[in-house]
């Protein structure tokens, strides 16, 4: 009788692993927040400097 | 004579409770180390672009496309206009060249599955180690022969700090190379 | 045999535990000879137990625990990388673009360069090339960052509808705005603005009262140089007061003036005065300070006296007179009422001090200057104007540049006739334009309640505020670093503004509303409508007169990348002084009553425009090291009379206007005055402004006071309740023996006199220790090794280099509660300790860092070897490691570590640091640290890391001076240095090894790396 338990809960974990190695869970994963509401451009005009002019110290 | 208790357990419990416990172990360890280490990652891409194509036969540099590696700490993956310099015109019909020219007409993000990360506390920095004469492969492996982009080496710290040490086995094709620092705020600020 | 029980119930005392024992209850008597009660040793009961046993319960246990692990397939995966569609050309990922600009803060337009990343602004420095600001920017510059990525700023355009704000959109708001202004009538359109400094800016305005005729314009600033302004045109018939040579200065007198902390011109200042505390080229001046409060100059003076403000009238004529009757000035003015002694004597000053004074004003004429306060009233001003021409002072008088201004401020009896018109229904439309009259304006006027009868108002403001809450409208504008724009302040030169970022929201540029309700329509606005406005005033109108020899595409290029166009107008000189002036001053000497009233500009939030920058909130006063509020500052005497200590409420009279404010007791204040900062109790601007101090501008009235600004006749009276004021540093205590003047007796501050100095310069040297033994055997640093110096006499305590630290290094703000536990999170802090005597103590300042010592108390007892030594000399910290142990910040014996007891971006104000917006804040290249880590100054690694990859690019070794600490970029007077200790050529090598340097806390041999170069007073001998 014991043997059979012992069976089962083998056989029974297996199967277990088995399932939560092929689950495919990432379905109810959170998307990326893709909804970036703030966007961050250059102002083409803007000219940017190529030397930093004598140190500041 | 009357089998006492600890004979029992020095012959029989000891070297079981050893064996259990050390063999777990190294099964663990080294059945989990791909895992940890992260080596052999190879996802798949949302666009099948082929280094070995590019790189490998057409012989592109890899500066032609990853722009900042020699000036700054990110190597950065080209902008798809770069792509589009010669794939608007190159095998326009192919569809993978189609499925990019929709990203880059539509506006919507290419979602590269990114394959080498060093976790967010060390401080990478590129172009110090490009600079030196480092080549590419000594830690991307050999890209030019690789279909789809996989983690070779791992990018552990004990993998770095080894390099650092031994710098001339490791990278013999730099002369007169110096030891990297060892110091921790090299790569954690 | 008696009951053993009986006998001990029988002796005395009677010991009973129960009422059942103390009647002898038989039922008690017979369970008292069971050892167990009922019920004690009978077997558990099984069926009542839960049917899941340990076993088992360890079993699942294992299993969830195994298929939780079983189930993290995905451990590889490390996200997405997400490249540019079409990168821009400026941007190279990790590195960072400067673009030169000019500061928004205030109207003194310093030029700055803004340091992007990304395409976003995260740090403002000052412009090298500009000729005010030379490379520095003060505190709210360096914090101006913060208010672009404000999440509480506007974003839409709004409108009141039956007392509710609505979102509405631009054309919407334009032509409701539009057919107003066409519809007004005979109504008067009133634009109240701040200091206009933009001679394209003035235009617009200029067009716009071209177009709508009935329109006014009001410039208005709280805090302003007029009555200066007013008193120099009549003694030079000249418009602008000049600028002050203090770099030629060798005395300067102050009379409550604070000119090197809250008063104009600060970073000018302060960088021409600590030209004359030069330790290297000997080259010391003295600055005698003669004010009511404790104020920033007033640290830094040689000699200081404690004079309420409205006494200053009579002693600047007492110097007068005395100067006349010593015949070192002529007879120019009877000021025979004035005796200085018996000045001396009525306030308590020190005849000494004055005698110093008065012989340095004769020894010294032609190189002193004295200066009067802002808020001082005309005759002052007059009778000082007089002194430096008498003296040849007007030396100082810088001619070759002087102030310009686009347009003037509009008086205060212009703006009681604008209220007045409201008043009477005369006004149909007012515009606030980028101000804020509702809490700015003088109180008698009652703003407030006049613009009850305007029939639009609207706001142009870029966060919610009084005047918005008031308003119809309220319509979102450009943060500078958003806004085009051209400034012009001093002749000689041109600031240029260019925005370094687009506009994150739908917002306009205030000028751009103005010409599209000029062009009458609302589709008018394109993004660049006032770029291209800008550029066209530029060409048709400014560079015609520079004679440039390029054309003006380049030059316009150009323009905007140095940030500073120089123009040929120079300065016309000062006129002669018109005696006729004096008959200003009356040889009348007036009785004191009461108390007096100071009001002054805040120095973290000035006139409370930056009241909702939490860096600024936080950072502590100079003074008093008070955060989040302001007080009453009044001096330990007067507090007595009153019967007041810190944090009591007090309610403070001023003709009729009650102002209720707690109680600091500042050591060194005069008595019988009290000086309160405005900025503060602010209201519907913003939650961190929310409950920060009380709002003064309830006594700030246009009449009843000597100035706007003073106030006499103030009566005081105590209230019940407290507030309590949280201070970043300890109060003070001058009376206990064992704890007074602690810091020069553990030699945390060493100083000297310029007199002991130049007698002998290695008088420090007695004072320092002998070679001390270490357990450790010493490490040979041969290589770079990294090293500060911090000359304490160029420190003034101001503060600079603290925000800069905070805005560099991510330094979370944690609230006005955690900075009352001591956790406040300043990598860098501003200790200030007092000596002397409560009524009239000395102030030496010290900023304090972690000291990279070499022999680190903190490195040996972290378990975890979180923090180590590098081999350059800096003590490393390694957040990932950390496990918050803590040790390490017991063991400093400077206090220099700072733990993450929250995550203080999530815990303060809601998770207000953690809104997506202010994410673009931070400096990518430091770690944002979460709770648990303990961290502290880092000597800027971010920057020595950046250098040493520059210097690797460029196949050349790094040196010392490749590397600026963001406290040594920002520090207005250069007092820090940082570099190579090793390098003898090198800028620290001097300093290290100055004989006037010390390191604190000698003698616990840690070896710090940071010198500090010991103050010296430049008093005369017997004062030392």
């Amino acid at each position: 009788m014991e043997r059979k338990k012992f069976f089962k809960s083998i056989g029974i974990s297996l199967i277990g692993i088995l399932f939560v190695k092929l689950f495919p869970f990432r379905l109810f994963s959170k998307q990326n927040v893709n909804k970036r509401k703030i966007k961050v451009h250059i102002n083409p005009f803007a000219v940017k400097r190529k030397k930093i002019g004598e140190k500041n110290v | 004579m009357k089998a006492s208790l600890l004979d029992y357990l020095l012959r029989t419990r000891l070297p079981v409770t050893i064996f259990v416990v050390a063999a777990s172990f190294i099964i663990t360890f080294f059945a989990s180390r791909a895992e940890r280490d992260g080596v052999g990652y190879t996802p798949d891409q949302p666009i099948n672009y082929s280094h070995k194509l590019h790189a490998g036969e057409m012989q592109i540099d890899c500066q032609y496309c990853h722009v900042a590696v020699e000036k700054s700490r990110h190597a950065m993956v080209p902008a798809i206009a770069t792509c589009m310099n010669c794939h608007k015109i190159a095998k326009k019909d192919s569809p993978e060249i189609i499925k990019l020219a929709e990203y880059y007409n539509s506006g919507k993000t290419l979602m590269w599955k990114r394959v080498h990360k060093v976790p967010d506390y060390a401080y990478f920095n590129h172009s110090v180690h490009v600079n030196k004469g480092i080549e590419c492969e000594s830690c991307h492996g050999e890209i030019k022969q690789m279909e789809k982009v996989g983690q070779m080496n791992s990018f552990t710290m004990r993998n770095c700090l080894s390099c650092h040490r031994n710098s001339h086995e490791r990278l013999p094709y730099i002369k007169d190379v110096k030891r990297g620092p060892e110091d921790c705020y090299t790569c954690h600020r | 045999m008696s009951d053993p029980k009986d006998e001990v119930q029988n002796q005395d005392p009677n010991y009973w535990r129960s009422f059942e024992e103390l009647y002898s209850d038989p039922k008690f008597l017979k369970e008292i000879n069971n050892e167990f009660k009922d019920g004690a040793d009978e077997a558990p009961d099984t069926s009542k137990m839960s049917s899941l046993s340990r076993r088992k319960f360890f079993a699942l246990l294992g299993a969830s625990a195994a298929v939780a692990g079983a189930a993290c397939s995905d451990y590889q995966d490390r996200g997405e990388i997400v490249p540019y569609k079409d990168k821009p050309e400026e941007i190279t990922i990790g590195k960072a673009n400067y673009y030169a600009s000019t500061c928004g803060g205030c109207s003194s337009a310093c030029g700055i360069l803004i340091k992007t990343r990304e395409g976003r602004p995260i740090k403002v420095d000052g412009n090298p090339d500009h000729p005010v600001s030379r490379g520095k920017i003060c505190s709210q510059g360096q914090a101006a960052t913060m208010s672009l990525y404000d999440p509480e700023r506007l974003k839409t355009p709004r409108q009141k509808i039956k007392n509710r704000f609505e979102d509405i959109n631009w054309q919407q708001a334009d032509s409701e705005i539009i057919e107003a202004l066409s519809n007004i009538g005979g109504k008067e359109i009133a634009i109240i603005t701040n200091q206009i400094i933009s001679p394209t800016e003035n235009r617009v305005l200029k067009d716009f009262v071209d177009k709508y005729t009935a329109t006014r314009i009001y410039s208005f600033e709280q805090f302003n140089e007029s009555v200066r302004n007013i008193a120099w045109q009549k003694c030079y018939n000249s418009d602008e007061f000049p600028i002050i040579k203090w770099d030629e200065a060798e005395v300067v007198v102050s009379l409550d003036s604070d000119f090197l902390g809250a008063d104009y011109n600060r970073v000018e200042n302060t960088r021409l005065f600590s030209e004359g505390k030069d330790v290297i080229n000997k080259n010391f001046n003295r600055l005698y300070s003669v004010e009511s409060d404790l104020s920033l100059t007033g640290m830094n003076a040689d000699y200081r006296l404690m004079l309420r403000a409205d006494a200053q009238y009579a002693f600047v004529m007492g110097i007068i007179n005395e100067l006349q009757s010593k015949n070192v000035i002529n007879n120019t003015v009877n000021a025979s009422s004035f005796n200085l002694s018996k000045l001396a004597a009525d306030f308590g000053l020190s005849e000494k001090i004055l005698n110093y004074l008065i012989n340095d004003l004769t020894n010294k004429k032609g190189k002193a200057i004295v200066y009067a306060g802002n808020h001082l009233p005309e005759k002052v001003h007059i009778a000082v104007n007089l002194l430096n021409e008498e003296l040849g002072n007007s030396n100082l008088y810088n001619t070759k540049q002087s102030r310009i201004t686009v347009r003037k401020l509009s008086s205060l009896n212009d703006i009681k006739k604008l209220a007045d018109k409201m008043n009477s229904g005369n006004v149909g439309m007012v515009i606030h334009y980028g101000s804020n009259p509702v809490y700015n304006f003088p109180a008698d006027i009652n703003y407030a309640d006049a613009i009850q009868n305007v029939d639009k108002v609207i706001t142009l403001a870029e966060t919610e505020n009084e005047s918005a809450n008031v308003s119809n409208y309220v319509l979102p504008i450009n943060n500078t670093f958003e806004a085009w724009g051209d400034a012009k302040t001093r002749t000689g030169f041109y600031s240029m503004q260019q925005p370094v970022i687009a506009p994150l929201y739908s917002t306009r540029q205030k000028e751009s509303i103005i010409l599209s309700w000029i062009n009458g329509n609302s589709d008018s606005n394109k993004e660049n409508l006032y770029h291209k406005y800008l550029m066209s005033n530029w060409e048709n109108e400014i560079y015609p007169t520079l004679n440039s020899r390029i054309e003006f595409k380049k030059f316009w290029f150009g323009a905007l990348h140095d940030g500073v166009v120089r123009s040929n107008d120079t300065s016309t000189g000062n006129g002669s002084f018109n005696y006729a002036a004096l008959s200003g001053l009356t040889n009348h000497q007036n009785k004191m009553k009461g108390m007096t009233v100071h009001i002054k500009e805040s120095y973290s939030l000035r006139d409370g425009r930056f009241a909702n920058n939490g860096w600024l909130q936080e950072s502590p006063h100079p003074v008093s090291k008070v955060t989040w509020d302001n007080y009453a500052a009044i001096s330990t005497t007067t507090a007595k009379k009153i019967n007041v200590k810190k944090d009591d409420i007090i309610e403070i009279k001023v003709n009729d206007r009650l102002l209720t404010i707690p109680v600091f007791v500042q050591p060194g204040h005069a008595d019988d005055s009290i000086t309160i900062e405005t900025g503060y109790g602010r209201t519907n601007s913003g939650s961190v402004s929310e409950g920060a101090g009380f709002n003064a501008n309830t006594i700030f009235s246009s009449s009843g006071g000597i100035t706007p600004w003073l106030y006499e006749g103030v009566t005081v009276k105590k209230l019940t309740g407290t507030y309590r004021l949280v201070v970043a540093q300890t109060i003070y205590d001058f009376t206990e023996e064992d704890k007074k003047d602690i810091p020069e007796k553990r030699g945390i501050i060493k100083e000297g006199t310029v007199e002991q100095y130049l007698n002998d310069p290695h008088f420090l040297n007695d004072k320092k220790h002998k070679d001390l033994k270490s357990v450790n055997p010493p490490i040979p640093y041969d290589g770079l090794k990294w090293g500060m110096s911090i000359d304490l006499n160029k420190c003034l305590g101001c503060s600079e280099c603290f925000v800069a630290c905070n805005v560099e290094n991510n330094i979370p703000v944690v609230g006005k509660e955690e900075v009352d536990k001591g956790r406040e999170m300043h990598w860098l802090r501003i200790d200030r300790y007092y000596s002397g005597t409560a009524e009239d103590p000395k102030v030496s300042v010290q900023p304090m860092l972690c000291q990279h010592c070499d022999q680190a108390p903190c490195e040996t007892v972290c378990p975890v070897l979180a923090t180590t030594h590098s081999a350059d000399g800096l003590n490393q910290m390694v957040y990932n490691r950390c496990v918050g142990v803590r040790y390490c910040s017991n063991n400093c014996p400077y206090k220099v570590r700072r733990f993450n007891f929250f995550n203080f971006r999530d815990s303060f104000n809601d998770s207000y640091q953690e809104s997506p917006v202010f994410a673009l804040l931070h400096n990518p290249e430091v770690t944002v640290r979460s709770r648990g880590v303990m961290e502290k100054c880092t000597f800027c690694i971010q920057r020595i890391a950046e250098a040493r990859s520059d210097a690797t690019r460029e196949s050349r070794k790094m040196i010392g001076e490749d590397v600026h600490t963001a406290c040594q970029d920002a520090c207005v007077t250069n007092a820090i240095h940082f570099g190579d200790i090793n390098d003898e050529n090198g800028e620290l090598y001097k300093y290290r090894n100055h004989e006037l340097g010390y390191h604190v806390l000698e003698e616990l041999n840690t070896k710090p790396n940071v010198t500090y170069i010991a103050k010296l007073r430049n008093t005369h001998s017997e004062e030392a």
